[in-house]
């Protein structure tokens, strides 16, 4: 039907490697106008960077690039954005120092006769946006001091004021909450009917077969296949086995094959700090809690409270029993309570730091050793690596020149040898493909199976109820609702979320 | 109500620690001179304050788009030097001051060029490149001028101390560098420079070019710092290569108490300015207090770690309760 259209982007074999590791090794593919296409493919399949590419921030090793038939060769993203595309980041491009309605016209600013700045069509520009994307978001805000989803709504609102012909968004809706998403979507279609060609990213299955036309498929940094849905229909095991490489095997739920103990691991008594109030709860050994609710409920702060990040105003917290005081996050890993961080680039890994030694920035925590037993330590972390099937060229490549997945592989696995007590995961999925997520919630199951009390926050609910044996539920900072058994189903969880906000209302 | 309102939001701005500060060592200052807020000492000690204003303002442009400069001190000497060797001669002839005044000024852009080059081109470091071009300007400035001479004709001298009231030649050239700085922050330039500072990768996924950016805050800074060289020059009326050595650090220091992020991207520019003033009327303070010579310095360190204390512990305090709101 659309594939009338003209020819917007067309790649061939397109080449990227990082230090040793191959990121993209045949890069190929088009799109025409008036289409949105979903790209898919594992972490480190070579999305991100294929679109970086594009969009001329990095530098291809080998290939070409044609914009309307024109050879192209960007050599930064001004030489892109001159020929109309425009791209939503991942890692967001946002200043955080300026506000929502400076980031939204930073770099096109409008100007006066004269050229001094226009402030006042800056602003409406930027209120057309906001009003369609995000109502009731202030355009004064600072955007450091933005709610992670609201920054992402400036991020896509910004791509959107420039306009542009190709539009490429790179994992928008990961901080996203439904309705959010559902006013994207309108958007994006509205924009499609008007001849704008989207290539839209994402980890979500349900939200690609929604939104896109059909969807081209990475694999290991070469396109493995398209799959059209008006001709091979909307078949999702078709694409995660596209995705995978191998045959789906379908879902289990792994709450089911492990033994419940009554031994209490970890026990929280009315702690409160910062927006936290009257969390009193206790984690068996070998459960996996989730934490649920609406997001920006307290979910986050509860973690980094347990993990002594937070320090606690009131309340009293045991592990194993023994009543105990976090001052500091190395009084709460002495004690086997680790964290893995939501936000890994920042707050879990060392990026310009070895693989190894990120892996042994673990135990610094921990008092004993007065020299660092490289050697030995270089067993463990080998041995973490095979563990985790973690793809690296060698124990001394750096962090950021591993993929996604493989990253978030390392800040769970660095804990392992340390056999945590409590294991405390903030999001460890976000932005993770199918696969890697599997494996990694495998590994989280293996924990629990061997005695870990694992505390879960999740942004997708779907991760929780197929996951955990008891669910909590957060509204402003509180436990509200206990979901458990049965009575886990998506259903119950979102309905539960819901019915906080009702309750506190009346 | 709306007065609480706008007294939070005042409270909120990053150099309102520094305007606290200031308002206490003027405090102090009055008490301990009597005549302080009479016309003729405030104009002297503006007179003697304005070199490290001036300086300060440049320091702040660089820093806030990410930057440093450790040259500025010595960018200070070579204009010195320059300016006291070509005008030595030029008696009363007004035309004959035209050379030096051009010289000072192409030495300016130039080395704000070459520091801007450095890095944002070449992307070094900026505190070890400035460091280096620190050397380059001292050791210019020495060849030029290795011992202290030249000289500046007296009518010139005489102008810069002008003054009506409370109107000086001082205060109108700091008001017109101030007003340079807004301008340039109504333009593209300013926001981008803000921008670059807060988080250069993602200004340059906005399209904005950072290189370029950066080495027009280091030539802007530059343009503010050759001002601040007029005003010590006119002040010592001779060429000495030394002249302008102690500023560099003192900039630093001015731009931070007056609460300028040292990582770039935030804070005010007028900051830099209320930090240039406390940090000279510190000085002030502790020979008024008649401190014994051999304390001076000491007081000298202990007061300024106060005021920087003070000026980063509430920036941090902010910005932690500005992210829980």
């Amino acid at each position: 039907m659309e594939n009338n259209g003209s020819v917007i982007l067309e790649t061939k074999s397109i080449k990227k490697s990082f230090g040793g590791v191959k990121a993209l090794v045949d890069g190929s593919f088009s799109c025409r106008q008036g289409e949105i296409v979903g790209l898919l493919g594992a972490n480190g399949s070579g999305k991100t960077t294929f679109s970086k590419i594009i969009m001329g921030l990095l530098h291809s090793d080998a290939g070409e690039i044609y914009i309307e038939g024109q050879p192209v060769h960007f050599r930064s993203p001004m030489d892109a954005m001159r020929q109309g595309i425009v791209m939503v980041h991942q890692q967001l491009s946002l200043i955080p120092d300026l506000t929502v309605w400076e980031n939204i016209n930073l770099g096109h600013e409008p100007r006066t006769k004269i050229g001094a700045l226009d402030d006042e069509t800056a602003r409406r520009k930027a209120a057309e946006v906001i009003n369609r994307l995000a109502p009731g978001l202030s355009l004064d805000r600072v955007v450091k001091t933005l709610l992670p989803s609201e920054q992402q709504l400036v991020e896509i609102a910004k791509a959107l004021s420039k306009g542009g012909k190709l539009l490429i968004l790179d994992e928008p809706t990961a901080a996203l909450e439904q309705t959010q998403v559902n006013r994207l979507f309108e958007i994006m279609r509205e924009l499609k009917s008007q001849g704008t060609t989207i290539i839209f990213i994402s980890h979500r299955l349900g939200e690609v077969l929604e939104i896109c036309d059909y969807v081209v498929v990475f694999r290991n940094g070469a396109n493995v296949g398209t799959v059209r849905f008006e001709k091979d229909g909307r078949d999702e095991n078709r694409i995660v086995s596209l995705i995978t490489g191998k045959e789906e095997s379908g879902q289990q739920n792994g709450a089911k094959d492990r033994i419940r103990s009554e031994e209490a691991r970890l026990e929280a008594r009315h702690l409160s700090a910062g927006m936290l109030k009257e969390i009193s709860f206790t984690a068996h050994r070998g459960e996996i809690i989730g934490i649920g609710g609406l997001q920006g409920q307290g979910q986050e702060d509860l973690l980094l409270m347990l993990a002594g990040m937070i320090h606690l105003e009131k309340g009293e917290l045991r592990v194993n029993g023994k009543p105990v005081k976090f001052h500091h996050p190395a009084d709460a890993i002495r004690h086997g309570v680790v964290l893995v961080p939501g936000d890994r680039q920042k707050e879990g890994l060392f990026l310009n730091h070895s693989l190894f030694m990120n892996v042994i920035y673990a135990r610094f925590g921990l008092r004993g050793d007065w020299l660092i037993p490289f050697k030995r330590l270089r067993e463990e972390v080998k041995q973490v690596v095979s563990t985790l099937s973690i793809r690296t060229e060698s124990l001394e490549t750096e962090m950021q020149n591993l993929s996604g997945g493989n990253q978030q592989k390392v800040v769970v696995g660095k804990w392992l040898p340390l056999k945590p007590q409590v294991l405390l995961l903030s999001d460890p999925a976000k932005g993770v493909d199918v696969q890697a997520k599997r494996e990694l919630y495998d590994l989280i199951r293996d924990l629990a199976r061997r005695g870990t009390s694992v505390i879960l926050y999740a942004s997708d609910n779907e991760e929780l109820v197929s996951h955990c044996d008891r669910i909590f539920v957060l509204y402003e900072g509180q436990i509200v609702e206990e979901l458990a058994g049965a009575e886990i189903t998506e259903d119950n969880l979102v309905a539960a979320s819901l019915r906080a906000t009702v309750k506190q209302s009346a | 109500m709306n007065i609480v309102n706008q007294l939070k939001n005042i409270s909120r701005k990053p150099e309102f620690p520094s305007v606290i500060i200031l308002i206490t060592v003027i405090a102090l200052n009055a008490a301990l001179q009597k005549n302080f807020f009479a016309v003729n000492v405030i104009n002297v000690n503006l007179l003697t304050f304005t070199p490290l204003i001036l300086i300060s303002i440049g320091q702040a442009v660089i820093i806030l788009g990410g930057g440093l400069d450790l040259s500025v001190g010595t960018q200070v000497s070579l204009i010195n030097v320059i300016m006291a060797v070509l005008m030595k001669d030029a008696g009363d002839n007004h035309a004959a001051v035209i050379p030096g005044f051009l010289a000072a000024m192409i030495a300016a852009l130039g080395m704000g060029f070459v520091n801007g080059f450095t890095a944002g081109y070449l992307n070094l470091p900026p505190m070890i490149a400035t460091f280096a071009t620190s050397a380059i300007w001292y050791g210019l400035a020495l060849l030029i001028l290795p011992s202290p001479g030249g000289a500046i004709p007296t009518w010139l001298v005489k102008g810069f101390s002008w003054k009506y009231s409370l109107i000086s030649m001082p205060l109108i050239v700091i008001v017109l560098a101030y007003l340079l700085w807004v301008f340039v922050r109504r333009r593209p330039l300013g926001r981008y420079i803000y921008a670059v500072g807060s988080n250069e990768a993602a200004a340059y996924a906005n399209g904005v070019n950072t290189r370029r950016v950066k080495l027009y805050s280091y030539i802007l800074g530059s343009f503010f710092v050759m001002l601040g060289g007029f005003a010590i020059t006119f002040q010592a009326a001779s060429g000495d290569a030394r002249l302008g050595l102690s500023y560099t650090l003192t900039s630093i220091a001015a731009v931070v108490v007056g609460g300028i992020a040292l990582k770039g991207g935030s804070g005010n520019v007028i900051g830099a300015v209320f930090g240039a003033i406390i940090l000279n009327m510190v000085i002030n303070l502790i020979y008024f207090a008649n401190i014994p010579s051999e304390y001076q310095e000491f007081t000298k360190g202990a007061i300024i770690i106060l005021a920087l204390a003070l000026a980063v512990v509430y920036r941090r305090r902010e910005s932690k309760s500005l992210a829980i709101s």
